[in-house]
């Protein structure tokens, strides 16, 4: 018994030192990820360290503009995932960002979700009079979107525009019962395992392209390895399942 | 320039329906609260201050699902009223009632407990009824009272951000106001009308405290007057 305890003792001993030598070799890196990639992001990374386990990873999600001034005020984060091209852009014009490490993601699309729609979508454009919840135009790139899709003349009567401050909450909007109709990100449907019936893809020239661009804030190597990672096939096919095109997809259309 | 100005509008008027609602509906229950000794009195106390200690995203939050038509009161408004409460001036003003009502009640109900029961009576020997006292006695004699519960409330709801995100949807002219649009000027980094707005606030609060301040002084040293 005796015996047995002291085994047990050794063993745990031993155990302990060796995950504390793993831990010290273990590379971590912050990132600051826009809200609405913010799922797909924790996705990849899972999918990452089942090959890469001494990488780890800590997120922090919100608005690109918050996270933006945050970097700029030097906030301690080492690769930014942004929901639009310019503010990684301009952080690396501003040299706060690694010079050449601005790339494309993913491009965004968006999505008009009406649950417990009861026409055909060509009656419903000619028909809707009630309200339609987007993100804010000067907030969201979703949002920006949205109101250039509106304007190629999508619904008949002009809709009484309700404003989230992002896509999530433009759907929760809908999701609660307060407004009828959202257009919201297609991965944010995904997301929410909403029916396929229930949402419309407008086609994509019909608003500019979501470009969500990335960029690297300092020399990281669980960070870059990361990206590296993310370049490759396997995480693209995850990108673009997520609701996302990739730069890849969008050259050659399928 | 003439967006902030319909903001600072829809601001201005939230926070003066915010303030009659609360003073007129607020004040007999506060009388109420304040001499009761009931059993149901003491426990509305505490949920009457229960807005001041929850995050507004609570409120909010509860508020949004309660004016939705999937639940009986937004169902039951729609139907009244033709409209739905969320994303509404008059959703908005709900909230803020809610939201600012401890800062209506608690100094109230400080107030008219510090009231002398004995000129009460005093008065009513000498044929005063409930109304003449009402109007004779409590209002001048809580004036103090009126004043610091009506400015902070005013103030509070100048302030909220927190309910207005959630349930108002930003339509200019009707939930659009100064904090929301505060918030939107950092986001887009509009720092320059962002100072605007921020300044603006910073200087009507600190003027409204100073004031409350100085009115409770005073309201100290007349009524330590008034008893010696």
């Amino acid at each position: 018994m005796r015996a047995l305890t002291l085994l047990l003792l050794a063993s745990l001993t031993a155990s302990t030192v060796y995950s504390s030598h793993v831990q010290a070799k273990k590379e971590q890196a912050t990132i600051a990820v826009a809200a609405n990639f913010k799922l797909t992001l924790e996705g990849l990374i899972l999918d990452f360290q089942a090959d890469a386990p001494n990488f780890s990873f800590q997120l922090v999600s919100g608005s690109t503009g918050m996270l933006f001034a945050q970097i700029r005020n030097g906030a301690p984060y080492d690769l930014f995932f942004a929901a639009d091209a310019e503010r990684p852009e301009q952080l690396e014009r501003d040299g706060v960002a690694r010079a050449g490490t601005v790339a494309t993601y993913a491009v965004g699309q968006i999505a008009i979700w009406v649950p417990n729609r009861t026409q055909p979508w060509q009656d419903f454009f000619r028909e809707h009079r009630g309200s339609l919840a987007i993100a804010n135009p000067a907030l969201a790139p979703y949002g920006l979107a949205a109101m250039h899709l509106l304007e190629t003349g999508l619904f008949d009567n002009e809709p009484k525009l309700i404003q989230g401050t992002n896509v999530h909450q433009a759907f929760q909007f809908v999701d609660t019962g307060n407004a009828q109709a959202a257009i919201t990100s297609l991965a944010q449907l995904i997301q929410a395992g909403a029916t396929q019936s229930d949402f419309y893809l407008p086609a994509l020239n019909d608003y500019p392209q979501i470009i969500q661009k990335r960029v690297l804030l300092s020399e990281n190597t669980a960070a870059e390895a990361l990206l590296i990672y993310l370049g490759s096939a396997r995480a693209q096919r995850l990108i673009e399942s997520a609701g996302y095109k990739t730069a890849s997809s969008l050259e050659q259309p399928s | 320039m003439e967006s902030d100005l319909i903001t600072l509008g829809t601001s201005l008027k939230l926070a003066f329906f915010t303030t009659m609602i609360l003073t007129l509906l607020g004040t007999p229950i506060a009388w109420w609260l304040a001499r009761s000794q009931s059993l149901f009195a003491g426990l509305c106390i505490p949920l009457l201050a229960l807005p001041l200690v929850l995050p507004p995203t609570v409120i909010g939050f509860y508020l949004l699902l309660a004016f939705s038509p999937n639940h009986l009161f937004g169902a039951t408004w729609l139907d009244w009223f033709g409209s739905s409460l969320a994303f509404s001036f008059e959703g908005l003003l709900l909230g803020s009632i809610i939201y600012s009502l401890p800062f209506f009640m608690q100094p109230m109900i400080i107030a008219f407990r510090e009231l002398p029961e004995d000129l009460f009576k005093a008065a009513a020997s000498l044929g005063a009824n409930a109304i003449d006292r009402f109007t004779t006695l409590v209002l001048p004699l809580s004036k103090h009272g009126f004043l610091i519960a009506c400015t902070l409330t005013f103030a509070h709801t100048l302030g909220e951000f927190g309910i207005v995100l959630m349930i108002g949807g930003n339509l200019e002219g009707e939930t659009r106001v100064l904090s929301i649009a505060l918030f939107d000027y950092v986001e887009t980094l509009n720092y320059e009308r962002a100072h605007l707005l921020a300044a603006g606030l910073v200087g009507f609060s600190l003027i409204t405290l100073t004031l409350v301040q100085w009115a409770t002084h005073r309201g100290y040293r007349a009524s330590s007057l008034s008893t010696r």
